[in-house]
């Protein structure tokens, strides 16, 4: 069967059955169930080589070419193009303009028109490869990811937008005016082509790219800021929850830890807080040009703030002062001092033992404010028993004549 | 060799355990992310110990102790029983700026907070001066009376802690500090070492 045969008959399938492939293409991924309801059509659609049939499966598969063609007729959905698609594209461009000019050189009138025409449609095609690419990152900008819940989800798929607008922005920089124009080296038709249609849609595409890609950088990035803020509000949330279920939780850091965690995460606790502080050295002579008129700044300063009235100083260092411990203190001092464990003293036998000429009352109360002196532990080993006689009409008072003082 | 006062600035910063942001610290901030102060900075400090560390959200900067000695643990330990302390006040404390931001979205370093729009949000809420009155009692702020009062206690108790940045001299309006971003670094810390469970962890049980 000859291609003419081959082309008819795959146009007469899609016209035959053009209900359930357009069906097919637009509900389903271009899919057919094999089953009897169907199997004139898919008989037809793998004869005519437009289906793939899977081993083992009662599905048959409307092939891409056959699903691109519908789609891009029926205009329901962008085709994507990838940056791959584009390149292959201008790849099969080049080589289809590298034979022209071989067919050229050789002057081979109808190999020029063949290629001509396959030149033509490699143009048209790649244009529309780039309108479509761009129109699809448009779409996406404006839908802004609105058809997934998930932020996340949205965020991976923002990711994978901008490296695909990379890409395509990486192919589109290689397509400039003097590279085609090198590429025309004069030829008219090719000059037309290339320069004329396809660098023009470059500019344009490349000029909308940067937009899209602008504002995909844009999205991702609230994106982000969403995300952040999202696990920062259930963090608070999570740990005003637990306070709820335990008020009186307070969370605890294993110090023996704390080195294996401030490599990891731990590096928020582990500030340092070194109090700065420098003395001048007062030997270096460039420091006391410094410091003097540091001192002469206090001076002034204080001078301005108040006026002082000057006093005469004295030199007094050398001199020695000698201080005296009054008698009764010292009395005390030796008094505590002999009570030892297991002793017991009666504080007016010790006054007279001690020979001091002082009032047993100055005495006694000598002795308790030493008493009080005494830190807690001393004190609880030492045990008072006042000795004295209480006032004949009951008051509460006891007029103490003297005290023992026990040592437990 | 000349001295540079913004990298000297720096540097006493990160010693006394501030952090630098864009909002408490402009100029040293801005020095800090200009090409190689960064790499100068961290180099000096690494030589006594300690590493150039940055908040999760990259909005401040602050020094760490790279290699903790036992003295260091000590003071670890200490800073984090500071912070243990008054963590449940500051989380009431979030929580309810959560609840007065427009769309619930927690402080974050750069937010600028305004007294009087604070306190005509508690005054319109009832619940809100509730929440108020349960942070000042938590965060031990004080101060009783009215919300007003109380409001002004609180920003003035944030100013004091380096959370907030004074935006003009009469302190009715405030910059929100990266010190935000490293209490949030730091609850994350304790969510994890506490096997707090969030929100999302909760709904991935469920679907088990």
């Amino acid at each position: 069967m000859s291609r003419l045969d081959d082309a008819r008959a795959s146009i007469n399938v899609l016209s035959r059955y053009i209900q359930p492939i357009t069906d097919a293409c637009l509900t389903s991924g271009g899919q057919i169930i094999d089953d009897s309801h169907n199997e004139d059509l898919v008989k037809a659609l793998l004869k005519a080589n437009l289906a793939i049939q899977f081993d083992g499966e009662q599905i048959v598969q409307i092939n891409k070419k056959t699903r691109d063609l519908i789609l891009h007729v029926t205009r329901s959905y962008r085709q994507k193009s990838s940056s791959g698609e584009i390149a292959d594209l201008e790849e099969n461009l080049r080589g289809a303009i590298k034979l022209y000019q071989d067919a050229k050189r050789k002057s081979s009138i109808s190999d020029i028109e063949v290629y001509r025409l396959e030149i033509k449609t490699g143009v048209y095609e790649l244009r529309e490869a780039l309108v479509d690419m761009v129109q699809h990152f448009a779409f996406i900008v404006q839908n802004d990811f609105s058809n997934i819940s998930d932020i996340e989800i949205k965020l991976s798929e923002s990711e994978r937008c901008i490296k695909k607008a990379t890409s395509l922005n990486e192919v589109l920089s290689t397509m400039t005016i003097s590279e085609f124009s090198d590429l025309a080296a004069g030829d008219l038709f090719l000059e037309d082509m290339l320069v004329g249609i396809l660098v023009k849609a470059v500019v344009k595409c490349s000029r909308d790219m940067v937009d899209s890609s602008h504002r995909l950088r844009e999205s991702h990035s609230r994106l982000q800021k969403d995300i952040e803020s999202l696990h920062k509000s259930d963090l608070i949330d999570a740990l005003y929850a637990h306070y709820q279920v335990n008020p009186s939780f307070i969370p605890v850091l294993d110090v023996s830890d704390t080195e294996e965690n401030t490599q990891d995460n731990a590096t928020c606790f582990s500030i340092p807080a070194i109090k700065i502080a420098s003395v001048p050295n007062i030997n270096d002579e460039a420091q006391a040009e410094t410091l003097s008129e540091l001192l002469i700044g206090i001076h002034s300063e204080s001078a301005e703030d108040e006026e002082e009235e000057l006093v005469e100083i004295k030199d007094s260092t050398g001199t020695m002062i000698e201080s005296t411990i009054d008698p009764i203190d010292q009395g005390a001092m030796y008094f505590f001092e002999a009570l030892t464990s297991g002793q017991s003293y009666s504080a007016i036998n010790a006054l007279k033992e001690l020979d001091l000429k002082e009032q047993p009352d100055i005495w006694l109360n000598c002795l308790m404010n030493g008493y009080y002196e005494l830190n807690d532990d001393q004190k609880e080993k030492v045990e008072l028993t006042y000795i004295g006689e209480r006032d004949r009409q009951f008051n509460g008072n006891l007029n103490v004549t003297d005290i023992i003082f026990k040592h437990l | 060799m000349s001295c540079n006062p913004l990298f000297k600035e720096c540097v006493e910063k990160l010693l006394l355990g501030k952090v630098i942001c864009e909002t408490s610290s402009p100029d040293i901030f801005g020095f800090l992310v200009m090409n190689g102060n960064k790499k100068d900075v961290s180099d000096y400090i690494q030589r006594i110990g300690l590493d150039l560390s940055m908040t999760k959200d990259m909005k401040g900067y602050y020094g760490s102790i790279a290699e903790p000695s036992s003295g260091d643990k000590k003071s670890i330990r200490s800073r984090f029983d500071h912070v243990a302390k008054s963590l449940e006040g500051l989380v009431l404390l979030m929580r309810m700026l959560k609840s007065l931001s427009p769309r619930s979205r927690p402080i974050n370093a750069m937010d600028v907070l305004k007294e009087s729009t604070l306190i005509k949000a508690i005054e319109d809420a009832p619940s809100l001066e509730g929440q108020l009155n349960e942070v000042t009692l938590k965060l031990k702020i004080g101060k009783s009376g009215q919300s007003k009062a109380k409001v002004s206690a609180l920003l003035k108790y944030l100013e004091q802690h380096e959370y907030l940045a004074p935006q003009d001299k009469n302190g009715l309006q405030y910059k929100a500090t990266a010190k935000w971003s490293l209490l949030y670094d730091q609850l994350e810390f304790i969510q994890k070492n506490e096997s707090i469970p969030l929100k999302e962890d909760t709904n991935q049980e469920e679907l088990f």
